[in-house]
């Protein structure tokens, strides 16, 4: 599916989000043929109806544990879509939901303080306010023993 | 701003935090000079020398300083990655920086400045701590060593470091 197509799939006001950081379409949108084409896959996920359920919730944040971002090591409209798609469920969560997912917490916050994001989620506002995060109170990661030598 | 950042390409520890933020500012010229002393960096009529003081003034010349509260204690704790000989006391730092990097992307902020710089350098000079990464113990800190070490202009820097280091190797060799 081709970015526009994959576009136009999205629900609004997440369309409306991924149009105005891309400019139409113009940038972040990948450096190469092949990031391209995974924008525009996440994109394509971003748009489907069971974005939010348990198990994509649980399949974005091993998919984000090693990476920063969704395509490359850049941002691109992937991790805006994912972001816009994402709002509903996230600023609704309570912290013991959120510090379930520290990867994708982890993402969330950092597609949402983006500059991008920020430039053009005024004009959509409150649809893409900042969700606030309790770090600081965040449980300890439960760590394996070391092995013994 | 306008600025030179001489290293020899050989020194050790190698200065790896203060050829990353250079690197990251797109407007510090990198000169590998294996005659010098020392990382050195001339930074508008003036000559900066220590590594830590290198990243502070690169970062406050270039807007990269963050929350000037929280980053001396990432100096701190990179200075005590460099230093730190226990075993045991290694690995609670690195848990302790891995709790931390499980919810953040970045050490300070949303986005790098000198603390994530000077605790890469930290990490990237040092063999031990990055075998300790290998062990997949500490996937949180492994994702943000990751993001800084392949971002575009640090990879290109490496790259021009290991090209000097390449051409002094071949130089030795005509000179032999």
């Amino acid at each position: 599916m081709s970015f526009q197509a994959a576009v136009s799939k999205l629900s609004t006001p997440t369309k409306e989000l991924v149009v105005a950081v891309t400019e139409n379409g113009t940038r972040h949108i990948g450096e190469t043929e092949k990031d391209q084409t995974e924008v525009a896959e996440w994109i394509e996920k971003a748009g489907q109806a069971d974005v939010a359920s348990e198990a994509n919730i649980q399949s974005l944040n091993s998919t984000l544990l090693p990476r920063t971002y969704l395509v490359s090591n850049y941002l691109t409209a992937a991790d805006v879509a994912i972001y816009g798609a994402l709002h509903p469920h996230f600023s609704k969560l309570q912290p013991p939901q959120y510090h379930g997912v520290p990867s994708l917490t982890r993402f969330f916050d950092h597609i949402q303080h983006s500059d991008v994001v920020r430039a053009s989620a005024a004009a959509l506002s409150p649809s893409f306010d900042l969700v606030a995060f309790d770090l600081e109170n965040a449980p300890k990661l439960e760590r394996k023993a070391e092995p013994s030598k | 701003m306008s600025s030179t950042l001489t290293i020899p390409s050989k020194q050790t520890p190698f200065p790896f935090a203060a050829l990353g933020i250079a690197a990251q500012t797109q407007k510090t010229v990198l000169v590998f000079d294996d005659v010098a002393t020392g990382a050195a960096l001339t930074l508008d009529g003036s000559t900066i020398t220590g590594e830590e003081e290198i990243v502070h003034a690169l970062a406050k010349a270039s807007g990269l300083s963050g929350d000037s509260a929280k980053t001396p204690s990432f100096f701190a704790l990179a200075k005590n990655l460099r230093t730190v000989t226990a075993h045991s006391d290694l690995v609670a730092a690195l848990n302790s920086l891995d709790d931390f990097l499980a919810f953040r992307t970045f050490l300070v902020g949303h986005s790098t400045t000198a603390a994530d710089w000077i605790v890469w350098g930290a990490v990237k000079g040092s063999i031990k701590i990055l075998g300790l990464l290998k062990n997949n113990q500490h996937l949180h800190l492994l994702r943000w060593f990751t993001h800084i070490d392949t971002l575009s202009e640090t990879q290109n820097a490496l790259a021009e470091l290991a090209a000097a280091k390449a051409n002094k190797a071949r130089s030795n060799k005509t000179a032999a």
